[in-house]
């Protein structure tokens, strides 16, 4: 069971989730090390490796202290039991924390990021860097939510099981940096949501599906070992904030230095939109998790995209509404709220370019799922498949954001249309 | 029964097992000092042999899903052991009878 699931909250109409106010979304390990590759492709591994563990640190002491205030969790013992026992159960795995303040330390087993990757990538390739910054950001926020000064501190990871250590040992140092915290939260997105959601095609059949797997997933949670095995994947309840102000200062980063290669930055993480539909929800939809809910698989485009649009949804992605869909020609996905936007816009204001990167691709990809991959078959959702479908010669599909939250307009848009 | 790969990335963890005839009930009742709390309408789980085993009671859909500490090398065989196991307390069911 789900021991925090009182504290999750779906917002209504707009289908954003919050865990004690702090926006969060369900993702698959594939999108995982998909996005935390990302992040270190375009920075660097070891800016990349900290940017992604001071984001971290700073989501999970917002929410470990959101959850201590809420159940009475003062003393530094019991601060770290309770930052283990969230931690678990969102499925990232088994950490275990030591000392207080400056002296924390900490010990994983079943890790989510070095244990996906040891399972994805381990038998083949010898990785030199640890995978855990989400964990080493984890130890440094109950480092500072256990000192008296509360002072920041960086976590490091000094063994990784996927460096093929036994298990992974994290410790904490101060932070010099003194940067604010890089949150946004319930506070912030609520007041700027609008009192009703754009609606689509098959509304009832959508609402009624991601009802069901969001009444699934409120009682799935991490098991002894911390982890989610569902839908034939490894699930996290992950904090949104950590994908969306990752990704953001990414590509910001290089729209500063290299603005060149900003296209290129913009198109993985669109990639990542990829991977995530093809892994996730492909797994979702092939699951028997699906069918004992939803029934077996028609295998029509329409129905396809109905199921995408119903787990984005049931995920937490926001209310993602089929406008328009030409099977094989036009798909128009519409939403007012999205978890990309909601973080773009407290942070860093409306601007002139569309920036729910996900989004795009995620769209784009339920074109693709829809129109070439036979389900009714039951394939293999193998790296192989998947680099057929995406990275072969052209998708054969353009996607474009005529309308964007970010933008300032009062939706985002997404347009899938066949190349001529 | 037949055993057969299911939609998987790679990872060998998931298996479907064509029951051929078998009916659900059967199957269910089998299983049924085996079968642990579920929350999904419409499926029942069963912990067996370690791994785990889900039946979708509407379509008759049988998924194994091995455990992700099975080394890779040693999933297929561990999914056989699950159908080993299946059947013969599905002969122990039908000798009761």
């Amino acid at each position: 069971m789900n021991r925090f699931a009182e504290h999750c909250h779906r917002v209504s109409p707009h289908d954003l989730t919050f865990l004690a106010g702090v926006p969060c979304v369900y993702h698959c390990h594939h999108f995982n090390l998909f996005h935390d590759q990302t992040i270190d492709d375009v920075l660097g591994e070891s800016a990349g490796f900290d940017l992604r563990m001071r984001v971290a640190r700073d989501q999970f002491a917002l929410l470990v202290s959101n959850l201590a205030d809420r159940l009475g969790a003062s003393t530094p013992a019991e601060i770290a039991a309770l930052a283990r026992s969230v931690f678990a159960t969102m499925g990232h795995g088994n950490l275990a924390f030591e000392g207080a303040g400056a002296s924390t330390r900490s010990t994983g087993e079943h890790l989510h990021y070095g244990f996906a990757w040891r399972e994805k990538y381990g038998s083949r390739v010898k990785r030199i860097d640890p995978m855990d910054a989400v964990a080493a950001g984890m130890t440094a926020a109950i480092a500072k939510l256990t000192d008296p000064a509360a002072a920041d501190y960086r976590g490091r990871e000094l063994q990784c099981i996927a460096m093929r250590a036994p298990h992974c040992v994290l410790v904490v140092e101060k932070d010099p940096s003194r940067s604010s915290a890089l949150t946004v939260a319930a506070p912030q997105i609520l007041p700027r949501l609008p009192s009703d959601a754009v609606r689509g095609l098959d509304e009832d059949t959508i609402a009624r599906i991601a009802a069901g797997l969001d009444a699934f997933l409120r009682t799935v949670s991490g098991d002894s070992r911390g982890l989610i095995d569902a839908f034939n994947v490894l699930v996290t309840h992950h904090l949104s904030g950590y994908y969306n102000e990752t990704a953001f200062q990414a590509v910001r980063h290089v729209e500063a230095i290299s603005p060149s290669v900003v296209g290129a930055c913009e198109a993985l993480l669109r990639e990542a939109g990829h991977v995530c539909v093809f892994n996730t929800f492909g797994n979702v939809l092939l699951s028997p998790e699906w069918e004992s809910l939803v029934g077996p698989l028609s295998g029509a485009p329409h129905d396809i995209v109905v199921g995408c649009t119903a787990i984005a949804r049931g995920l937490g992605f926001g209310h993602w509404s089929i406008a328009e869909h030409e099977p094989g020609k036009r798909l128009v996905v519409q939403t007012s709220a999205n978890y990309e936007a909601a973080h773009w816009l407290e942070r860093f204001g409306p601007d002139a370019r569309p920036r729910t990167y996900f989004m795009q691709g995620a769209v784009l990809a339920f074109m693709v799922l829809s129109q070439r991959v036979a389900w009714k078959e039951r394939p293999q959702l193998t790296q192989a498949f998947y680099d057929q479908l995406f990275r072969g010669e052209g998708l054969g599909f353009r996607v474009s954001t005529p309308r964007c939250l970010t933008m300032g307009h009062e939706m985002t848009e997404v347009v899938v249309e066949k190349e001529r | 029964m037949r055993l057969l790969p299911d939609s998987s990335c790679t990872d060998k963890r998931a298996y479907r097992l064509e029951l051929e005839g078998i009916p659900v009930e059967g199957l269910s009742a089998a299983l049924a000092d085996l079968e642990v709390p579920y929350t999904l309408p419409g499926a029942s789980r069963f912990e067996v042999e370690g791994q785990t085993v889900l039946l979708v009671r509407a379509t008759g859909r049988v998924a194994i899903r091995v455990s992700v500490d099975v080394p890779k090398d040693e999933r297929r065989a561990a999914a056989e052991r699950v159908v080993a196991a299946i059947a013969k307390r599905l002969a122990s069911s039908l000798e009761a009878r």
